[in-house]
């Protein structure tokens, strides 16, 4: 078991630039709610000390994570994009209420397909991410939602 | 083989990703494996950004595939579900021109056994000698293990924030007991990389730690490497990781800049000669460099008499407004001010114009992170460490400006 372990450190080490930090990762996975409704899950596993933050923050702190879905007019979005209680904090330094996430935490999308299920559904997410000392400036990662 | 939708696996995506861009496929590869615990039925192979589903029968099974570097990274796995992937579930392998065999346990792929591959014969060497420092450090890692599920348990039962914020604590100093262990696998991969300069894993390796190697250490440690293996994509990658860790350390010049400022004033890097500079990179949206903000007003306070300029490079190229709000409630509107410079493709991350963002002449990637330009443009220090960055620039901006 511990060896995998270190292969998955290669993976992760590898996976960008060596003098980056990665401490988002994402993972999907779809649940089928009926016949033409869907829930498409966005897992984020983050690293001891990482904040992620809420889709919705205050407009003069961190930027918010953004979700954007390809739908091609396959489907419709039903209602926003959910996400988990998090943390919130009083930010002395914006002297705003900021909401975040650590850990890990899901975001939950509602979709209901038009006529025929696509067999993925593209979408990206827009993040970033801070610890006590320092942050990473925004970036896109794409997501993949495979129905079955 | 079949073709599967692509199936998107955080963990490998990134990693393929500059695999994915060759398309010159030159040659192939071919692997005979046997399965036990699996008489018929289907295994998975990823390549790049590609899954393919592998037909078992009989407990045999073939894998092909095309090999875009001299040697591929490919991983095989008992499920398409990534939810599913767990450490038993796959086994990642370096796939090689040379006729390879592989024996799978179907209950366990973690303990796959692939033959004929010289870069994964020497994966299993190095692997030897982690096992090793691993088994020295056990009992540090099952603590760690042990508190991370204690972690996990008490958020699951939604206990407080100060139970919560207890254990982490735990987490941390677990995690100290397990620097020196850290300490040892990066010599293990330094004497690796010395030993079989030859390998294909070297240049893994190398990328894996070039973070705490200098330029000169790591161009020398890659110019002993194979140069089969330099041509691939990955060489191609870590080629340029290397040349980037010339950029932004100290005894190297500064990246040169021309733009305007916050008030729409031209401004150049070559303004700044004769005087030393704190380069500081920032962004509205950042806590911790906003946080710092006090403590270099501070600073420029004490030294500006003495010839200390700052200058703010701040990541709000895409609010602008923001950006000047930010200088003006921090009051840092004393010292000048500009932005990265950059420009994205409608919709995307792709920047346009690379060469007009001042944070690619430092190689930053994380902020903040200050940069000390001496009178002559030459980089002295560079502070992107974290806790104890303030202290040591304390220190050096005390020395410099001391009897000045």
């Amino acid at each position: 078991m511990k060896k995998v372990i270190a292969i998955l450190m290669i993976l992760f080490a590898l996976s960008v630039n060596a003098q980056v930090y990665n401490p988002v990762k994402w993972t999907t996975s779809v649940v089928k709610i009926s016949e033409s409704e869907y829930e498409l899950i966005a897992k984020a596993a983050i690293e001891k000390g990482w904040h992620l933050y809420s889709q919705t923050v205050p407009e003069e702190g961190p930027l918010p994570t953004k979700f954007s879905f390809d739908g091609k007019g396959e489907y419709l979005k039903k209602g926003n994009t959910k996400e988990e209680e998090g943390h919130v904090v009083n930010d002395p330094i914006y002297g705003m209420k900021i909401k975040y996430f650590e850990n890990k935490t899901i975001f939950k999308q509602r979709i209901k397909i038009k006529d025929k299920a696509p067999k993925q559904i593209n979408a990206n997410v827009e993040f970033m991410a801070c610890d006590d000392t320092k942050c990473l400036p925004p970036k896109q990662v794409e997501l993949l939602f495979k129905i079955k | 083989m079949k073709d599967l939708n692509i199936i998107k696996i955080a963990v490998l995506f990134l990693l393929f990703q500059s695999f994915a861009n060759n398309c010159e496929a030159q040659r192939k590869f071919k692997i005979d494996g046997t399965v036990t615990g699996l008489s018929d039925g289907k295994i998975y192979v990823l390549q790049g950004k590609k899954m393919d589903s592998v037909t078992v029968s009989k407990g045999k099974f073939q894998i092909t595939g095309e090999l875009e570097d001299p040697v591929e990274y490919i991983a095989i796995a008992n499920t398409s579900n990534q939810r599913k992937m767990t450490e038993k579930a796959y086994v990642s392998l370096f796939a090689e021109a040379s006729p390879m065999t592989l024996q799978l346990n179907y209950a366990d792929f973690s303990k796959a056994k692939l033959k004929g591959s010289k870069a994964q014969d020497d994966v299993y060497k190095y692997d030897a000698t982690t096992d090793k420092i691993r088994l020295k450090y056990k009992k540090e890692l099952d603590q760690f293990d042990a508190i991370r599920k204690k972690y996990d348990d008490a958020r699951a039962a939604k206990k407080s924030e100060e139970v919560l914020e207890a254990i982490k604590y735990e987490d941390n100093d677990a995690r100290g007991r397990l620097e020196p262990m850290y300490k040892e696998y990066q010599n293990a991969a330094f004497q690796f990389m010395k030993d079989n300069p030859k390998s294909y894993y070297s240049l893994f390796l190398l990328r894996m730690n070039s973070r705490n190697l200098s330029y000169d250490e790591a161009k020398k440690y890659y110019e002993s490497f194979n140069p089969l293996y330099k041509k691939g994509e990955m060489a191609k990658t870590l080629e340029a990781e290397i040349e980037n860790m010339k950029k932004g350390v100290p005894g190297a010049p500064a990246g040169p800049f021309n733009t305007v400022d916050i008030n729409g004033s031209p401004i150049k890097l070559d303004d700044f000669k004769g005087k030393y500079l704190l380069v500081d990179f920032w962004a509205s949206w950042c806590v911790p460099c906003r946080k710092g903000n006090p403590h270099l007003l501070k600073l420029y306070a004490e030294y500006k008499p003495k010839g200390l300029e700052i200058l703010g490079v701040s990541d709000d190229d895409r609010d602008h407004d923001k950006w000047k709000k930010a200088v003006e409630k921090d009051g840092i509107g004393v010292w000048k001010h500009v932005l990265r410079g950059y420009e994205l493709k409608q919709g995307t991350y792709e920047k346009i114009n690379p060469e007009k963002d001042i944070s690619e002449g430092y190689n930053i990637h994380v902020l903040p992170t200050k940069i000390l330009v001496d009178p002559n443009g030459i980089i002295v220090a560079r502070y992107d460490g974290g806790e104890d960055d303030d202290a040591r620039m304390d220190k050096d901006l005390a020395t410099i400006f001391s009897g000045k």
